[in-house]
């Protein structure tokens, strides 16, 4: 296959790739690049535009302490599919916990573009006043709110329970094993 | 083709030809054609030879780095005829270069930054044809760059060339690029990846600089151009840098690359990366974001040695099905009755290295695993920390270990054998020695049948390697498959602990050649 030859592209369109990867050898590369660094989705990339599965493996992400994978995963999710509004909200909320002001920005103007009636939009604003207390734009917002904890999980998608139950079983398992 | 002559350096002579001998002794004339005292028209004519050298060995040099685990003679002996010439022309340039011009003159930082950005090569040349590095070409980075600060010529932008691409630098970033080259190669990346990773520093070249005092809440680096025992390093010592290099830079334009991939192009579009496997870009992005953190968490990663002493002979075994087979077949999921009793059966058929029918079959569901030699010298232990273990083996041996194998090691008699993954291969000053880092995933891993979940009657069974992590929420735990099993997407079923287990694949955690350490997923537990 022919590998591509170009520039990087520049920082600030993202989540907006559909005019770089039209050509199908530049499609291909970006399919080859996905099943690599996130194997668990290779070759099905319409598992990325299921939005609970991909919540859940970010979250899973997170917990592994690979937050930039996280956000990778949920950034490639949003350019196959940008209609995924909880993909958005994890993203801004992480950038909100990372205190990345410029990224928070970012993500929260595309969101606004994708979502203008959305009821989360306050609350984002919330958020935006208090990373940047200064920025006039959020002037009328006052105190600071709670996270609305976009990055979590509910007990729903996955099972705290069964996974726990496992885990004693496999560290009653392995004590027998463990040094004398 | 003559076969029949001796090169400096090179332990044969196959694959090298009259052309070759040709251009050693084009510098060996270069050499003694060097006018000291017209640094301008010396410089030209070492740029001349570099582009030379560069354009003869191009296809050669493509070639040796897509090479498999096992170089012929031939291709060590290419090799070393790389880095000879890379050395010798580094020798030259940095004679002119190092001239002391009484006055500033214009043409000076362009000879820095030619002779940084070949001793850049020559490091790299060194460590990919396996020789030990040239204690000596620190200090002559250090002097140059020296020489460019006294003269306050450091941040002065001068065009170079690599590989018939022209590229802005500055004498510092030159610099910078010879000494992050001489740290990434200190065994943790393959030569393939090296490249890589060098194609995206010398793209990069914009963006290093240094600063006189560290940028707080950043990630850095620092040097003492002053003191040749000292290259980047993380600066908790307490003896204070002259200098820092930050890495949020470094950090921002990984980014870009990442966004590069994501829009389907390789970084930078140019050079002999373009011509490798996603894989090993991807492996020097892993490679970059693990050195970005431990670098901003120097201080606080301290990792606590544990009782060996060292020098030991240990009980090595490499590959997933090698592993399963022979070195966890009393670490089962079902426990034995007496753990006393597992450790003799242990003991007794413990052996100190795998042998070539194990080696051969240790990746054999995948083809993946070209074994061709056998492991004969003893394998001993150097260093043993919670993190990681440090061994020393044979050159010839360690040459079958490739970064990201997996391999299993049993420390002594009365220790269960550990799982873990190959990250560094340093050759030693022994020329005949290597040490090989490994990075420990499991400390007590387990071998486990799985049963594979489907409507059929006949479930066919699935080998694994069960993974224990210490977080009490039990999402940390994995599953090691060979990539044949991880590919089938199935869902698992495990006895274990008098508990019936269902469990889905997760996210990869951990991979590398024909197997995957993979987070598991519980569906079902009753």
């Amino acid at each position: 296959m022919q590998d591509q030859i170009g520039s990087p592209p520049p920082e600030s369109n993202l989540f907006d790739i559909s005019d770089s990867v039209k050509d199908i050898d530049a499609k291909r590369l970006r399919e080859r690049y996905i099943a690599s660094r996130f194997p668990q989705f290779a070759g099905n990339t319409s598992q990325l535009r299921n939005t609970g599965e991909i919540l859940r493996a970010a979250r899973h992400l997170l917990d592994d302490g690979r937050p930039n994978l996280a956000e990778e995963l949920l950034c490639i999710a949003l350019q196959e599919e940008p209609y995924q509004r909880e993909a958005w909200l994890f993203l801004i909320e992480v950038a909100f916990l990372d205190h990345d002001a410029a990224r928070f920005d970012l993500l929260a103007d595309n969101f606004r573009k994708l979502f203008p009636e959305s009821e989360d939009q306050y609350v984002i604003d919330a958020m935006a006043h208090d990373l940047n207390p200064h920025d006039p734009r959020y002037g009328y917002m006052s105190s600071a709110t709670p996270l609305p904890n976009w990055s979590g999980l509910s007990s729903l998608a996955r099972d705290e329970n069964r996974q726990r139950r496992y885990h004693q079983a496999l560290v009653s398992t392995t004590n027998c094993f463990s040094e004398n | 083709m003559d076969l029949n002559f001796q090169l400096e350096g090179a332990t044969s002579t196959l694959g090298l030809t009259r052309a070759h001998r040709n251009l050693a002794d084009a510098h060996i004339d270069l050499h003694q054609a060097i006018d000291r005292t017209n640094q301008p028209r010396s410089t030209k004519m070492i740029g001349r030879a570099l582009a030379e050298l560069e354009h003869f060995s191009r296809g050669e040099r493509l070639r040796l780095l897509q090479g498999g685990l096992s170089p012929t003679e031939g291709d060590t002996a290419l090799m070393e005829w790389v880095a000879a010439r890379y050395d010798h022309l580094f020798r030259i340039a940095y004679d002119v270069a190092s001239i002391k011009m009484p006055t500033n003159e214009e043409h000076e930082p362009l000879a820095w930054a030619t002779a940084l950005l070949i001793g850049g090569h020559a490091v790299k040349w060194r460590k990919i044809s396996m020789q030990r590095p040239d204690l000596g070409a620190r200090e002559k980075l250090h002097t140059l760059y020296r020489l460019a600060v006294s003269k306050k010529c450091d941040a002065q932008i001068v065009n170079i060339s690599v590989d018939s691409i022209a590229v802005e630098t500055t004498v510092e970033a030159a610099y910078i690029r010879a000494l992050l080259i001489e740290r990434f190669a200190g065994g943790a990346l393959s030569p393939r990846r090296l490249e890589i990773l060098d194609n995206w520093l010398v793209a990069s070249l914009s963006t290093f600089w240094l600063t006189r005092t560290p940028i707080a809440g950043e990630p850095v680096l620092g040097v003492d151009p002053n003191d040749p025992a000292r290259s980047l390093t993380p600066d908790i010592t307490g003896t204070a840098s002259k200098r820092y290099l930050s890495f949020r830079p470094l950090s921002r334009q990984l980014q870009r690359i990442i966004d590069s991939f994501h829009r389907g192009i390789i970084f930078p579009g140019w050079g002999m990366g373009l011509s490798f496997r996603i894989e090993d870009h991807i492996a020097v992005i892993d490679f970059l974001e693990r050195e970005i953190h431990l670098i901003g968490n120097a201080a606080a990663i301290k990792s606590k040695r544990l009782n060996a002493t060292g020098g030991e002979v240990v009980t090595m075994f490499a590959g997933f099905n090698d592993i399963y087979a022979h070195a966890l077949i009393m670490q089962n999921t079902t426990p034995p009755k007496s753990t006393t009793a597992s450790i003799d059966q242990v003991k007794l058929a413990g052996y100190g290295a795998p042998t070539l029918e194990a080696l051969v079959n240790a990746n054999s569901d995948t083809g993946s695993f070209n074994i061709t030699e056998r492991i004969r010298g003893l394998v001993t232990l150097v260093d043993f920390s919670e993190s990681g273990v440090g061994i020393e083996m044979s050159s010839e041996d360690a040459a079958i270990l490739a970064i990201d194998h997996l391999v299993a090691i049993q420390i002594s008699v009365n220790r269960p054998r550990l799982i873990g993954m190959v990250v560094r291969k340093v050759n030693l000053h022994q020329r005949a020695k290597t040490l090989v880092g490994v990075k420990i995933l499991a400390r007590v891993p387990l071998r486990a049948t799985l049963e594979q979940v489907s409507d059929s009657l006949a479930r066919p069974t699935i080998k694994g390697i069960l993974v224990c992590d210490n977080a009490e929420h039990g999402f940390g735990d994995s599953i090691i498959l060979n990539d044949v099993a991880f590919k089938s997407n199935p869902t698992l079923s495990l006895s274990m602990a008098n508990e019936l287990f269902h469990f889905r694949l997760g996210r990869v955690r951990q991979q590398g050649q024909g197997w995957k350490m993979v987070a598991v997923d519980v569906t079902v537990a009753r």
